[in-house]
């Protein structure tokens, strides 16, 4: 069976429209507190300013790596492989051609 | 005659602000400090906390103002940022607790009040007592619903919860808040 504390639920009821009245905040923290938070966003911008400039100055360099790398991988990808295929066949025409020479 | 000077609205101090105007930022902390101290002294320990909540809550409106969209209130808006920094806060302070050794804390929730009826500071010293007691999303929901007075939407908006979690997570704070009452009632 569920009983419901009437009483408790009457107490927490009046605790809170007793605290809702209340005004825990001091006003005087409020004097000059757009003040103190312009110099703080001032002293904020002033501390990522100088990331964002060399964020800047790095553009080119990334540029230029992006393109040697894109040429790296062009130059690989086209050029002749040499294979082990390659390798071996070369290896046959001349045990062929020594085989031809010699008779056998 | 000179024509009365309009008052900016929210909006086009926004747009000021992100054009690089401080001193719009300004008026907008101008305008909103006094319910954004309000609503963090309901979870700062003091002065110091409630200083810096305030701070941090409109330095993060400030580095977000782009995505600030102008379908809701700016006063919406920064009231959404401010309860996550609060609810962050709280967070912090939990696992701080969790680290402190059991004998070493606390747990009076204040003296009785005089009368059955306790007066407003009376009534805030002991429940924010025993809302330090809380778990963070508890002592959140509590806080919005209980002395705020938001409705289950607002708080839903404003933490980012469904209505029904709201529902679910304000009926089992309550619970609790009850029973560390009640018990601190009995030890008495």
């Amino acid at each position: 069976m569920i009983v419901k504390n009437d009483n408790g639920d009457d107490r927490l009821e009046r605790l809170f429209a007793a605290a809702r009245k209340y005004d825990a905040c001091d006003p005087k923290l409020q004097y000059g507190f757009e003040t103190r938070m312009l110099t703080k966003i001032k002293e904020h911008r002033a501390a990522s300013g100088p990331f964002f400039l060399w964020a800047w100055r790095l553009i080119p360099a990334l540029f230029a790596m992006v393109l040697m790398l894109g040429a790296w991988i062009y130059i690989t990808e086209h050029s002749q492989p040499i294979g082990l295929n390659s390798i071996t066949g070369i290896n046959n025409e001349e045990t062929m051609l020594v085989a031809s020479l010699t008779g056998e | 005659m000179n024509a009365p000077q309009q008052v900016p609205t929210d909006e086009r101090l926004v747009k000021a602000s992100l054009s690089g105007d401080d001193e719009a930022f300004g008026e907008l902390v101008r305008r909103y400090k006094q319910k954004i101290f309000r609503l963090a002294s309901r979870f700062a320990r003091g002065s110091d906390e409630l200083d810096d909540i305030c701070q941090e809550a409109f330095i993060k409106a400030y580095q977000n103002l782009g995505k600030f969209r102008g379908d809701a209130p700016f006063e919406h808006w920064m009231t959404k940022i401010a309860v996550n920094v609060c609810y962050d806060m709280l967070r912090r302070q939990s696992r701080k607790r969790d680290n402190v050794p059991w004998d070493s804390v606390a747990f009076s929730v204040g003296d009785p009040p005089a009368s059955d009826t306790p007066s407003g500071e009376e009534a805030w010293e002991i429940l924010s007592q025993a809302m330090n007691r809380l778990r963070p999303k508890e002592r959140l929901v509590i806080t919005l619903l209980h002395l705020e007075e938001k409705s289950v939407r607002e708080t839903a908006t404003l933490t980012g919860w469904s209505e029904a979690n709201v529902k679910v997570r304000a009926f089992r704070a309550r619970k609790e808040l009850r029973r560390i009452l009640e018990d601190d009632r009995e030890k008495r």
